[in-house]
């Protein structure tokens, strides 16, 4: 019931390099490429205040810095990329860099006048104004006094909702929007967080699973900063001018109608078994992650298939060497 | 920032009332999550270990002896982030130390001379003045939480301190009891404090108990726990911590006996605020049987540390 | 202590060392994955370890700066890390002033002016003790701050240098300088820690502790500024070790 692993498990507290060193003159410096060779090194790796080129021909991108008069000098630990005549280094690890267009989960971490702050796993917190969220009565309806005193009915400190980056302030930050109905408050379900550079861009971010076991369908949803939303698959409700039954509608609808029960802190029904599946999905993704393997629809469908078959054998649970076991599995198809 | 929107909030409680409860992580009621421990890493103490979660919790114990005129421990509680006054450290110091005392008082009073006959003696045999100075030893245990913690370090710190003092070797003493302490310099010298097999080596348990280790061989622990309705989780995370009744810290050793519950003000309280009778005797109940597979794995990286 | 048994005739210092032997360095990287970066770094039997969080929301209101990050130091000595348990609150003077200097270094050499209005918060961990705390707090802070990504001017690379004093009288041997000094040695030395930012050996912190004859002095930063060039290539080996060992396991992923 406490399974207590030995060291030999655990990332080592005994370090990795060990240096006996002295100051002799002809110690080994291993020198670093010549500067400009950059055409020969497409992937070379570089270190903080290591010189790449002086050649006018480049411009300087992030992660790196002008020494005068004419050298770009990277300043993190990284990869060289060269787009067009911009020279850049992505460093090796970061927290999240928002990027316009990207679709990430984020918490409210504060409440203002007309806006709200969003915990995004950044350097700052995101912004999400008043005028970029859906409000009930539809898209161009103007924004009220009322709104704004009612603030807290739409988000509140706390709430957990899918967005899309609108735009960037100067500083790097993003400003958020929900206005279509394929964002806003999530519910139903549960969070896992992981390092943002297991979740890359890409053309689909919501993943549909259908559930094992007999269970319902599996909606999870792929924050490009690394919050990952599991949850019973969501409908899209809206409410009918004529009142009476509430109808389902596809989101690709243009004249997009939103009612208050977008704000609805309710949760549905969810059965044991899709609630189980949901828990098994958030494994997945968890030791996906730790792996090392970038979470993506397809590796996500057939990690999910592997445990389900695992869990058919006999093995719940995908904690320590399970888990292992399912990466190796996943990679080997 | 709350941690847990209500949407979140409610799917969590739901799923944890289900009978068997969900938990997030598919784990089963008594289970524990992975940890990697590692013992005697610390060259300047005398007894020391670490222990982490893949959470990022990690914790480190180290223990150092020193002479004193009585036999009595003290234990410190550092939190990466933290204040050394915070409530969280020095309540969790106070924890600990309640968790531990008795099993370390009987252990410790067996060494040093201080109630040893030998001294006594000494005094009545015609008020000779060459008995020896009474002495004991102080144990200094002092644990550092490193990371922030992402769940309560209760569970963890009280794990890492029994280890700790399991691994624990106390200078051999090698003068004659009337004279003034002298040790034995060579560290493989040193004795166990808790022996590490029963009835093997070490300090002799005060009382001798039959083949088996018993009750006094190895410090209690305490263990958390979160009751949601029915059902008693054990290591809860931060979450599960949040959507519970209430959350217990129990110490309990080897037999089962229950030796100390406290309620932390972690949980939410059930409806009606406070939780009924039943939940605290049902929590016992839990812990004790579940103190046996507890100890058995605690015992294994004893053995596997040698 | 005699001078010959810090600094014998053979030229061996208390633990076999000569005057230009640094002590055995190990360097780790990415040992907490959970945190934004970590380090440890062990030399000899001192041991620290290094978390970084963000840059990130600062936690206060009144630590954001409108123009560039704010550097935030966290030191703690573990109780158990010297020979002699101490334990030393937060408010402990030399804590105090230790904290003090390194954010300084870091606020110099981070560029802060890329992250504003958010705040990192460096945290190190003295393990265990044995002489050279404050460049090993330098240089595991450098190391987990390139793990974490943060963007910097250059490594900063710390060193230790004491004097061992000369006979003194008429026909005076002049002193030595001895490298990277254990706890026996900064108790009867004068010891001067130093770091270097970048290549070119420019000095970002300098530290003289307990006096030193003034001709001494510049014999010593040379050493010093020379030594902390090979200590910034030494960690510049292990970054590259440890960045090529990711790269490739990214690779499997992909």
């Amino acid at each position: 019931m406490l399974s207590i692993s030995l060291p030999s498990a655990a990332p080592p507290l005994p370090p990795s390099s060990h240096h006996r060193a002295s100051s002799d003159p002809d110690g080994d410096i291993t020198m670093s490429a010549s500067a400009d060779d950059l055409d020969h090194l497409p992937t070379t790796l570089v270190t903080p205040g290591e010189p790449l080129t002086t050649s006018p021909q480049w411009m300087r991108g992030h992660g790196t810095y002008l020494t005068p008069p004419s050298t770009i000098t990277s300043s993190v630990l990284g990869h060289i990329t060269k787009t067009n005549k911009l020279l850049s280094v992505t460093p090796l690890h970061s927290r999240y860099t928002p990027e316009i267009g990207d679709l990430v989960i984020g918490r409210i971490s504060e409440v203002q006048a007309k806006r709200w702050k969003v915990d995004i796993g950044s350097h700052q917190h995101a912004a999400l104004l008043l005028s970029s969220i859906n409000l009930p009565g539809g898209i161009l309806r103007k924004r009220t006094s009322t709104d704004e005193l009612q603030i807290r009915t739409f988000f509140s400190e706390g709430d957990l909702l899918v967005a899309e980056v609108q735009s960037l302030f100067q500083d790097g930050s993003a400003s958020l929007h929900t206005r279509s109905l394929k964002y806003g408050k999530l519910r139903n379900g549960m969070l896992v967080v992981v390092p943002s550079a297991m979740v890359p861009r890409s053309k689909n971010h919501t993943v549909v699973l259908k559930g094992g076991a007999g269970a319902g369908e599996v909606e999870v949803v792929l924050g490009v900063n690394g919050f990952v939303w599991i949850a019973k698959k969501r409908v899209v409700e809206v409410k009918k001018p004529e009142g009476g039954v509430q109808g389902m509608v596809s989101i690709t609808r243009l004249e997009e109608e939103a009612s208050m029960a977008l704000y609805s802190n309710e949760n549905d029904e969810v059965d044991e078994a899709t609630r189980k599946e949901i828990a098994r999905v958030a494994g997945v993704v968890r030791v996906l992650a730790r792996e090392g393997v970038r979470v993506e629809e397809e590796v996500l469908k057939i990690g999910y298939k592997i445990a389900v078959e695992m869990a058919e054998e006999g093995d719940e649970g995908l904690e320590g060497e399970r888990g292992r076991r399912m990466v190796e599995r996943v990679l080997g198809s | 920032m709350p941690l847990l929107s209500p949407p979140e909030y409610s799917y969590l409680r739901t799923s944890l009332l289900s009978e068997p409860p969900i938990r997030p992580d598919l784990r089963s009621l008594t289970a524990f999550r992975p940890l990697a421990a590692e013992l005697t890493l610390l060259p300047t103490t005398h007894g020391s270990s670490r222990l982490f979660l893949p959470d990022g919790s990690e914790c480190i114990v180290g223990i150092k002896p020193e002479l004193s005129a009585h036999p009595s421990f003290e234990v410190s509680i550092e939190i990466a982030g933290l204040r050394d006054d915070d409530p969280m450290a020095v309540l969790l110091a106070g924890m600990v130390a309640d968790t531990i005392r008795a099993q370390v008082h009987e252990r410790l009073r067996t060494s040093g001379n201080w109630s040893s006959g030998a001294a006594e003696g000494m005094e009545t045999a015609g008020g000779a003045q060459t008995r020896g100075r009474p002495w004991g030893w102080k144990l200094y245990i002092d644990v550092v939480v490193v990371s922030p913690p992402a769940s309560h370090p209760g569970g963890l710190v009280s794990l890492a301190v029994h280890l700790a003092l399991r691994d624990l070797r106390l200078p051999k003493l090698v003068s004659a009891p009337e004279e003034d302490p002298v040790f034995d310099d060579d560290y493989e010298a040193c004795e166990w404090l808790f022996p590490r097999e029963a009835g093997a080596g070490g300090i002799p348990a005060v009382r001798e108990g039959g083949k088996g280790m018993n009750k006094a061989d190895t410090p209690a622990v305490t263990v958390l726990v979160a009751a949601v309705g029915d059902n008693v989780l054990f290591d809860p995370t931060r979450e599960e911590m949040v959507v519970a009744d209430c959350v217990a810290a129990v110490s309990v050793t080897r037999d089962g006996s229950v030796g100390g519950l406290r309620m932390l003000e972690t949980g939410s309280g059930g409806e009606n605020g406070g939780v009924g009778r039943k939940v605290v005797n049902r929590i016992v109940k839990e812990v004790g049987v579940a103190a046996g597979g507890l100890f058995e794995s605690l015992d294994q990286i004893v053995r596997t540390s040698i | 202590m005699p001078r010959e048994e810090l600094l014998s005739p053979e030229g061996l210092r208390l633990d076999g060392r000569r005057w230009n032997n640094l002590r055995t360095l190990k360097l780790s990287l990415r040992t907490h994955p959970t945190s934004s970066g970590s380090a440890l770094l062990t030399s000899g039997h001192t041991s620290i370890l290094c978390l970084i969080h963000g840059p990130s929301e600062p936690s206060l209101r009144s630590k954001q700066q409108h123009d560039r990050c704010t550097i935030t130091v966290d030191l703690t000595y573990a109780p158990f890390s010297g020979t002699d348990r101490k334990r030393r609150n937060r408010t402990d003077k030399r804590i105090s002033e230790l904290r003090s200097v390194i954010q300084r270094t870091f606020s110099r050499a981070v560029m802060t002016h890329l992250h504003p209005r958010s705040e990192i918060t460096i945290t190190l961990l003295v393990l265990s003790q044995d002489g050279g705390v404050l460049a090993g707090c330098i240089n595991a802070a450098t190391l987990a701050l390139i793990d974490a990504g943060v963007p910097m001017w250059g490594y900063v690379a710390a060193v230790t240098v004491g004097w061992v004093p000369g006979q003194g009288g008429e026909g005076e041997e002049e002193g030595t300088p001895v490298l990277d000094v254990n706890n026996a040695e900064e108790g009867e030395l004068g010891v001067l820690t130093l770091a270097t930012m970048g290549d070119k050996g420019r000095v970002i912190l300098g530290m003289l502790e307990s006096r030193v004859r003034l001709e001494a002095v510049e014999g010593l930063m040379a050493v010093a500024v020379d030594s902390a060039g090979k200590v910034k290539d030494m960690m510049d080996e292990e970054v590259r070790r440890h960045g090529e060992a990711i790269a490739r396991a990214a690779g499997v992923g992909s």
